[in-house]
């Protein structure tokens, strides 16, 4: 199963605080430094990105006329 | 006794007093005051008590199917209100209240129910702090379980859309007042955990009654809340609405909305913490690069790498003097061994028989070069080689003459 939007953000989070963690720990040789602050700049640009286009996705469970509960979409802006 | 005295059977007298009772308005319906005594429940599920005053007694019943609307359970010294009508026992003779309604004196039944299940549940240890869930600081989805209609659901998404939109929200729709709704809720929750639907749930209903509320104080949905593998947040009503649901979930949020703050991080704060992390990854990087470079100012000022020449140099030299060392060593040895051998080949010199022969002596020896030592030991004829210090000669035997004292030793 293909990781949802948020588990992207948590799992680039925990390895952005990780690396952060280890770049303050100063104990990282300074050319894998500078690949970690690469790769912690493109997470936290990625973190961002999703924040960004993210839009909350709603669903409904109901029962579908065979008995089983299935997703529908529920329309949030109805205020019926 | 007189004849025209009418005799009564036991049954026929009851009966008239039962119908004398029933005739009376004021005894058909009527609420009276007392504390409840010999209280018991039979099988049957009716209830049979006595109402008590400092004076008096009265019995009373209450059948199922009026006790079937009961919110409480009542007990013996409980001041209640009991309604309901008067009228006899023909069996045994006796009148007694017919109870169709029972009200906690002062409290109402709802807050005595409240009360009565909230004790319960508490001493079953249901609403123990170590049973608490912690709730995903991520919440990957959020099932909710609510009405899809009325205010609540869309404050709820709305919130939660502006919080964390990376979530998804899956409605579970209920009845959250009525007769079903607590069964509705309960199963609700359930299904969310058989199918593991969800990594947080939030329970909840906008304001009302407390009546309104009251399926959240029902005992199924207080348990099926606690039984819950999937943390539950409860949202019922408006601040000051405490619910049993409240009592046995994760967390108690006062209301819908506070429920969608509590459930999800805000992306004000999310991005923010991005920028720090950042900023704390980009000063933390300029440190270590700081650090490199004194680091490496530090080596270019050592003279090894300020002046690699004069390593060289002081090597040289000292090559040069352990190379002097080397050649003068070697050459007073060389001397040594010279004085050395001269001196021994002084002491051969002075043994050499060249030297005997140069003073005038010679050698003889027979042509194989055997040395003839001896005027016995030389045949005549023989040649012999006879040798100098300058050189040798070839000569022969002519004749013999022994020495006196060396006669042969034939």
């Amino acid at each position: 199963m293909p990781k949802t939007k948020s588990q992207t953000f948590e799992s680039n989070m925990t390895r952005l605080e990780e690396i952060v963690h280890r770049l303050e720990d100063g104990s990282v040789p300074l050319e894998e430094a500078m690949k970690l602050f690469q790769e912690g700049t493109a997470l936290a640009g990625s973190c961002g990105k999703l924040l960004d286009e993210a839009e909350l996705e709603i669903v409904k469970l109901t029962k579908g006329p065979d008995g089983t509960i299935q997703e529908v979409p529920f329309d949030r802006e109805d205020p019926s | 006794m007189s004849s025209e005295q009418q005799i009564f059977t036991v049954t026929q007298l009851n009966n008239l007093i039962k119908a004398a009772f029933d005739n009376v308005p004021a005894l058909q319906n009527l609420c009276v005051r007392g504390e409840i005594s010999n209280y018991k429940l039979y099988p049957s599920g009716h209830h049979y008590f006595t109402l008590k005053d400092a004076e008096g007694s009265l019995r009373c019943v209450m059948f199922k199917g009026n006790a079937a609307s009961l919110r409480f359970k009542p007990e013996n010294g409980m001041s209640v209100l009991a309604l309901g009508r008067v009228s006899v026992f023909p069996r045994d003779g006796a009148y007694q209240l017919y109870c169709t309604r029972l009200i906690p004196d002062g409290a109402g039944d709802l807050q005595m129910a409240f009360d009565q299940l909230k004790q319960k549940l508490f001493a079953e240890g249901l609403f123990d702090q170590a049973h608490k869930k912690t709730l995903p600081t991520y919440p990957h989805r959020i099932g909710v379980v609510t009405s899809p209609a009325g205010a609540a659901v869309h404050d709820m998404l709305r919130i939660l859309g502006k919080r964390y939109p990376l979530s998804k929200v899956l409605l579970l729709p209920v009845r959250v007042q009525g007769e079903t709704a607590a069964g509705e809720i309960a199963r609700a929750i359930e299904y969310a955990n058989r199918e593991a639907l969800c990594d947080l749930l939030i329970v909840g209903r906008g304001g009302g009654s407390l009546e309104d509320l009251w399926a959240f104080n029902e005992e199924p949905v207080a348990r099926a809340i606690y039984a819950s593998e999937i943390p539950v947040i409860s949202a019922v009503g408006h601040e000051p609405d405490v619910t049993i649901s409240d009592f046995t979930a994760d967390l108690r949020a006062a209301t819908p909305s506070n429920a969608a703050e509590l459930a999800v991080p805000d992306q004000t704060e999310l991005r923010g913490r991005l920028a720090a992390l950042q900023k704390a990854m980009t000063a933390a990087l300029r440190r270590q690069a700081q650090l490199a470079r004194s680091h490496l100012d530090a080596l270019l000022a050592c003279p090894a790498l300020k002046d690699p020449q004069s390593l060289i140099r002081d090597r040289r030299q000292s090559l040069d003097i352990t190379l002097n060392e080397l050649i003068t060593g070697q050459t007073k040895l060389v001397h040594a061994q010279r004085n050395r051998l001269t001196s021994l080949a002084a002491s051969l010199d002075a043994m050499s028989p060249l030297k005997v022969l140069a003073r005038g002596y010679a050698t003889a020896a027979d042509e194989e070069g055997g040395l003839v030592t001896s005027a016995a030991s030389a045949r005549l004829r023989e040649r012999l080689v006879i040798t100098f210090h300058d050189g040798t000669i070839r000569t022969t035997v002519e004749g013999e003459s022994y020495a006196k004292n060396q006669v042969p030793d034939l």
